[in-house]
């Protein structure tokens, strides 16, 4: 047969080729490391160096104490200390604090910030790691990474992942501030973006912004690995003061492991009757009127630019 | 009747055939530039959507839903992706010669649709000008992300329908640089390579080629689009075993009717009774039946499952369907776009007096467009439903939404008929 004659047989261009593909695969890989390393710490505010023990950030939060700031008539303080902490855009709140219905008729306050879950489904899903764990297990988010594509929002069964649908307004001031996924001041555009247990402050040895704004002391900042959790006031032993408060985590069923702890029960310290009717506030900004711009026109320069 | 079964003559069929290369009339340009208007008003919508914002979409968060019509317009387009191809490999892998004329038709559907699964899926991200980013971290995030998953399979599958495409295009196109030596640089280019006895070989790679293919449509919409939502337990009504056979007999069922749709079309137009026989639709308007009434069962199998004794926000999700917001689509979708089409379709095979090529083509035409309002009332409802403690959102597209998902489907159709200009889309005869 002619085929035959050729100096390159199919079997043998076949076998080649798959070799040749294999070979380049095996060859590059370590490249590719290089490059995500290369990428990962462009990404990340610098990683803690030196003896210093690893931190594993949780928060204690006591329903107890949670009154929704109705007691001094303000809307709560620990987002209020959140939105002006962060510059977060209007209708974001990063720490939420809802009111929950007893069965008695009666309501508790629970603030929900993002839960920094362990076993994290928004990590999981995300198709280009812009949202990951760092070593003290905050799940962060590189905003110059993400693509916007809301799967995570989908996957987060806490509904704790905002979507900057639009350029945020932000107040003039927040243009000086140096994005890290640490502190990702201003919002992008097209991005998601969290809770990130103000990775910053921790970095400098403070305190979240929620915790220091919280004028019941009822947010506990806490570190696993040396047992520790402080609101402010007090230090207390992390294990101990969760076992001795019945603490639960939110949705424990999930499985996704969150790294924050309720104290169950309301009303040993500031009660909230079903007779009680003093109004709960919402967060307020001083920026952004109605937050981005929901009223399409038909130019592109729209109403407002 | 040996006389009366052979085909026309090969020049008379090939000049029939190549009809829509060789005229082209006013109707053409009409068509075109009633096209153009939606496609370009699309490309404007999304301009202003890229330079202010998402936010010119309905999708709100955290009371709303952040993903809407886009994404039901994809899981759309990727299911119709699957019946061409699905068609032109059953026809090779089980030698049914008697479809042979649609098989191209579906072909070009599939490409021309992952095309537009690509562009809704693209417009939907908030960041687009990023998509290479899945890509360039695609070793690292392969391993868990479902939408790199998504993005294997759809590449892998476009690259194989197309390779699938031209390989059995090549013969048709040598004849096309015959005639029309205009094009025939054109011709030439994609011919490259070309020997005259390449035939068989190219028979043998278009059946291994099926034999992958068959195997992808399972893995993209029985597969990875499925798992999207199905593998998420955060939202109830998209958790679920059953997505994947869901999905897959949707994507079947919208694609085998778009194709009954377009072949529908094309033979009136073009006056190709003898060519798209009857018994083509017959054939396929009843497998779509039968389809469709098996799709009626999945959706009463999920819903039940819903209702019955599930969890309250799985209930919640198909009261929604039932009585509230959505009971206004949700029942026509269900009672005129599958149930009634099916039964027509149905009746037609047990009775074949009943049969009528027109009367196939619409109930086909209704269940592609009850396929599209299936996928939105997939994606929406589960996404309305708040995981915390607070009001309930809603959610209906913007005009900037119904803007670019018409013009989406404009641009499809668009494409189909820039490509009827072009190639033949039924398989020439001998020359």
């Amino acid at each position: 047969m002619q085929r035959q004659n050729k100096k390159l047989t199919r079997r043998q261009f076949v076998t080649g080729s798959v070799g040749a593909m294999g070979l380049l695969a095996i060859l590059s890989s370590p490249f590719i490391a290089v490059l995500n390393r290369a990428r990962a710490a462009t990404g990340t505010a610098p990683i803690t160096e030196g003896k210093k023990p690893t931190r594993a950030w949780c928060m204690v939060i006591d329903l107890k104490k949670c009154e929704g700031c109705v007691t001094i008539g303000v809307p709560p303080q620990c987002t209020q200390a959140c939105i002006a902490g962060h510059f977060v855009p209007q209708g974001q709140q990063w720490i939420q604090v809802y009111e929950v219905e007893s069965p008695g008729g009666g309501t508790f306050f629970m603030p929900t910030p993002c839960y920094q879950c362990d076993n994290a489904p928004c990590v999981n899903v995300c198709p280009v790691a812009a949202t990951y764990h760092n070593k003290e297990g905050i799940v962060l988010i590189d905003h110059r990474r993400c693509i916007g594509c809301r799967l995570c929002m989908a996957a987060c069964p806490y509904q704790r992942r905002f979507f900057n649908w639009g350029t945020p307004k932000l107040p003039p001031e927040a243009a000086f501030a140096e994005y890290s996924p640490f502190y990702p001041v201003p919002a992008v555009k097209g991005t998601v973006i969290k809770c990130m247990f103000c990775a910053h402050m921790l970095e400098a040895g403070k305190l979240p912004l929620c915790v220091t704004g919280c004028p019941m002391k009822a947010l506990y900042m806490g570190d696993l690995n040396e047992d520790i959790a402080s609101n402010g006031a007090e230090v207390v032993k992390l294990s101990k003061f969760l076992d001795e408060n019945d603490a639960f985590r939110y949705k424990e069923g999930l499985g996704t492991q969150p790294r924050v702890w309720y104290l169950p029960g309301h009303g040993q310290a500031f009660g909230r009757k079903p007779d009680d009717h003093r109004e709960f506030k919402t967060p307020t900004w001083t920026w952004g009127d109605s937050g981005f711009n929901h009223h399409p026109g038909i130019w592109p320069w729209g109403e407002d630019f | 009747m040996a006389a009366m079964m052979r085909r026309p003559e090969p020049d008379r069929t090939n000049v029939a055939l190549l009809r829509p290369l060789l005229h082209t009339g006013q109707g053409f340009y009409f068509f075109a530039v009633a096209l153009l208007i939606p496609a370009a008003w699309f490309v404007y919508a999304w301009y202003l959507q890229l330079i202010r914002g998402l936010g010119l979409t309905s999708m709100r968060t955290p009371v709303g839903a952040p993903w809407g019509a886009y994404i039901a317009n994809f899981v759309f387009f990727v299911g119709l992706a699957h019946g061409g191809i699905a068609i032109a490999a059953a026809i090779r892998l089980l030698n049914l010669t008697k479809y042979t004329p649609v098989a191209r038709i579906g072909e070009v559907l599939t490409i021309i649709s992952l095309m537009m699964a690509g562009v809704s899926i693209t417009i939907d991200m908030g960041r687009p000008d990023r998509i290479f980013n899945i890509i360039i971290y695609w070793p690292q995030r392969v391993g868990t992300s479902s939408l790199s998953w998504d993005v294997t399979v759809i590449i892998i599958y476009f690259t194989l329908s197309t390779l699938y495409l031209w390989l059995t295009m090549r013969k048709d196109l040598v004849l096309c640089a015959k005639r029309f030596p205009k094009l025939s640089w054109f011709y030439k280019i994609l011919l490259i390579g070309y020997k005259p006895d390449e035939e068989h070989k190219i028979e043998r790679m278009a059946w291994w080629l099926s034999i992958a293919i068959v195997f992808l449509i399972v893995m993209l919409s029985g597969g990875v689009v499925p798992w999207i939502f199905g593998l998420l337990p955060s939202q109830p009504g998209w958790f679920s075993a059953l997505a994947g056979p869901y999905f897959l007999t949707a994507a079947i069922g919208s694609a085998i009717a778009a194709v009954i749709v377009v072949s529908g079309v094309l033979r009136k137009l073009f006056n190709w009774q003898e060519y798209i026989k009857p018994e083509i639709f017959k054939g396929l308007g009843t497998f779509l039946g039968i389809i469709t009434l098996f799709y009626i069962y999945l959706i009463l199998a999920e819903q039940l499952t819903m209702r019955y004794a599930a969890p309250l926000s799985e209930f919640l999700i198909s009261e929604k369907l039932f009585q509230g917001e959505f009971a206004p689509i949700f029942w026509p979708m269900l009672l005129l776009g599958f149930f009634t089409p099916a039964i027509i379709l149905v009746s037609q095979a047990i009775h074949p007096q009943w049969f009528g090529v027109t009367r196939t083509i619409l109930a086909s035409g209704a269940i592609v467009v009850a396929f599209w309002v299936k996928r939105f009332l997939i994606v929406v409802p589960s996404l309305l439903r708040p995981l915390l403690p607070f009001p309930e959102g809603s959610y209906s597209p913007s005009w900037v939404e119904w803007s670019i998902v018409a013009g989406i489907i404009a641009s499809a159709i668009l494409l189909y008929t820039l490509f009827l200009k072009v190639f033949p889309i039924v398989e020439l005869g001998e020359e």
